[in-house]
């Protein structure tokens, strides 16, 4: 190399730095994240102007990303827990939602001085934002190639009913903190790892499956015997361990304020009846019964379900694993309009699916086209209020 | 050596504390919402008679409500409850009612005591009303007031006409070419 060179290597010319910055990950990522939301943002708009009958109410941001749960969120954050039941809802209590959103939310609003409802679109778009920097990270230590980190990210932005990561629902934070629990633990940065997965399951219930991730994960790599000398590396297993802590405390929290512990389920079977069955009942029930949405709504969570299936394989089965564990859950639920929601938050499933696209252009061209026709309908749908995601 | 030692504590710590929480809540914890309804809804006596109907299925709702409050019943939604006083031993408790189905026919019960699946009541029949008794068995109560509660899981309009504890349990009856089975859930 010439010293001129090394001169220009050292001092980069503008046009040099600028390529190098759009062509890096971040700029990537950002691009991702910019497209999809302007995208979903311009079919709410679309829809709210060219549907007869449609208003928005109030502008267009952040009110086309509150709706439904979003009042739920709204009202914690707000006022806090309450016992007292919802007004045509009897058994409906604000019980049903878990802490971690509305507090953040409530905080950005103390901090900034902004409207709770903006707060809460901010909280989850930046926390999406960086959720999708993370997968990357996670996709490219997972499969190790960065390239499935990248389609990772790209797919997670333009999935189906993806809207709600930037609705004041829990899905986009839900993300974040998987995936940065799942990063700092194949990194071996254990007690972050730990830390993450324990505010994780005062997100959501399953957050906690993520433990069964890392036990699965110490025994792939180590072995039965190995996976059982616990003493021997106890640093490993910090994060299963502490991942049901946030749960935990969130039990403590509605025991000493309702005398029930398990708050969040009485509330939830009272207020929204729902009932736990066998997932394959549940899936049998909703097939037969009648309703084209029911229908639509499972076959879409079976299709997530098939498409974990993209992880079998000998390195990849904890993850694949993990899924099936959040599909089993989900499942048993009562309401199929969330099952699609839900599905879209298993993070291993895009790893597995970017395995395939990664060197597969038209195939992946196929794939993003039925996925933003779909969410496209359904993005126009939520404009609309229509009930898809209770 | 010191911090793993310093882990595994922690480790052993977290598991007592989870362990001393579950026995904790499943000791003393209650369904929230219906130690509430027990408190708030004058319950029902042993061989007390109430009337109520649904509005149908109409509103979209499923049930939009019952049509009249009655003292003990808590309406709404599809969830429909009451609140029974219920003697400490086993007893039946007999309703008289009317289905009317849709023309598809078909009706889909589903009935809780405090929350747990107690039974499944399946109604099928020609388009139309059809008055018919049948029975319910409880099992042994441990609290003094129980919440019944019915999920209507099949929309069809539901009428509930009256209501008595009894000792015994009474015979499936059905009139108009109307079927009942009532089957009991684990």
């Amino acid at each position: 190399m010439s010293a001129a060179d090394t001169a220009a290597a050292a001092n980069p010319t503008g046009r040099a730095f600028l390529l190098r910055l759009v062509r890096s990950d971040a700029a990537i990522v950002a691009g991702l994240f910019l497209g999809s939301r302007g995208l979903l943002l311009l079919i709410g708009y679309l829809t709210l102007a060219l549907v007869p009958g449609a208003h928005a109410a109030g502008p267009l941001l952040p009110n086309l990303f509150v709706h439904w749960d979003s009042d739920w969120y709204l009202q914690i954050a707000a006022q806090g827990y309450t016992r007292a039941e919802a007004p045509g809802q009897p058994g409906a209590t604000s019980f049903a939602f878990y802490p971690l959103l509305p507090l953040l939310m409530r905080a950005l609003h103390q901090i900034t001085g902004l409207p709770l409802p903006l707060s809460g679109v901010l909280l989850s778009n930046i926390a999406l934002c960086i959720a999708l920097m993370v997968v990357v990270e996670l996709g490219a230590a997972v499969t190790g190639d960065r390239r499935n980190g990248l389609m990772s990210a790209a797919l997670l932005s333009f999935v189906p009913e993806g809207f709600v990561f930037s609705a004041i629902y829990t899905e986009s934070l839900f993300l974040l903190l998987t995936a940065g629990s799942m990063l700092a633990f194949a990194r071996q940065r254990y007690v972050a790892s730990a830390l993450l997965a324990a505010l994780n399951s005062t997100v959501r219930t399953n957050g906690v499956l993520v433990a069964a991730y890392y036990l699965l994960d110490i025994l792939r790599r180590r072995g039965l015997k190995g996976a059982l000398r616990v003493w021997e590396r106890p640093e490993e297993y910090l994060p299963a361990i502490a991942a049901p802590l946030g749960l935990v405390l969130f039990w403590w929290f509605a025991f000493l304020v309702t005398g029930d512990a398990f708050a969040q389920k009485s509330t939830v079977l009272h207020g929204w009846g729902w009932a736990p069955a066998l997932p394959w009942t549940n899936v049998l029930t909703y097939l037969a019964s009648g309703a084209l949405t029911d229908r639509f709504w499972v076959v879409s969570a079976l299709i997530s379900l098939a498409l974990s299936f993209t992880l079998l394989r000998r390195e990849y089965w904890p993850l694949f694993a993990y899924c099936l564990l959040n599909f089993a859950l989900y499942l048993t639920g009562a309401t199929a309009n969330s099952l699609l929601r839900y599905s879209i938050t298993i993070l291993p499933i895009y790893f597995g699916v970017s395995l395939h696209l990664v060197r597969r252009p038209l195939l992946a061209g196929i794939a993003f086209g039925a996925m933003a026709l779909l969410g496209g309908f359904l993005m126009a749908a939520w404009a609309l209020g229509l009930n898809i995601t209770t | 050596m010191k911090r793993a030692g310093v882990i595994l504590a922690i480790e052993f710590l977290l598991l007592a504390f989870y362990a001393g929480s579950a026995l904790a809540f499943f000791r003393y914890s209650q369904d929230f919402i219906l130690a509430s309804r027990s408190q708030t809804l004058p319950p029902l006596e042993m061989g007390e008679t109430v009337a109520l109907a649904s509005s149908g299925p109409d509103d979209g709702m499923l049930l939009g409500g019952w049509t009249r409050e009655t003292a003990g019943i808590r309406a709404g939604n599809a969830r429909p409850e009451l609140a029974l006083r219920l003697p400490r031993d086993a007893a039946a408790i007999t309703f008289s009612g009317e289905f009317a189905f849709s023309p598809q026919g078909g009706q889909h019960i589903d009935v809780l005591l405090d929350g747990h699946a107690l039974a499944t009541i399946e109604a099928s029949g020609p388009p139309g009303t059809h008055a018919c008794r049948w029975s319910l068995v409880l099992p042994p109560a441990d609290r003094d007031i129980s919440v019944l509660t019915f999920a209507i899981v099949t929309p069809a309009r539901f009428v509930l006409e009256t209501l008595a504890l009894a000792d015994q349990p009474e015979e499936t009856t059905c009139a108009g070419g109307a079927k009942l089975s009532i089957g009991a859930l684990s």
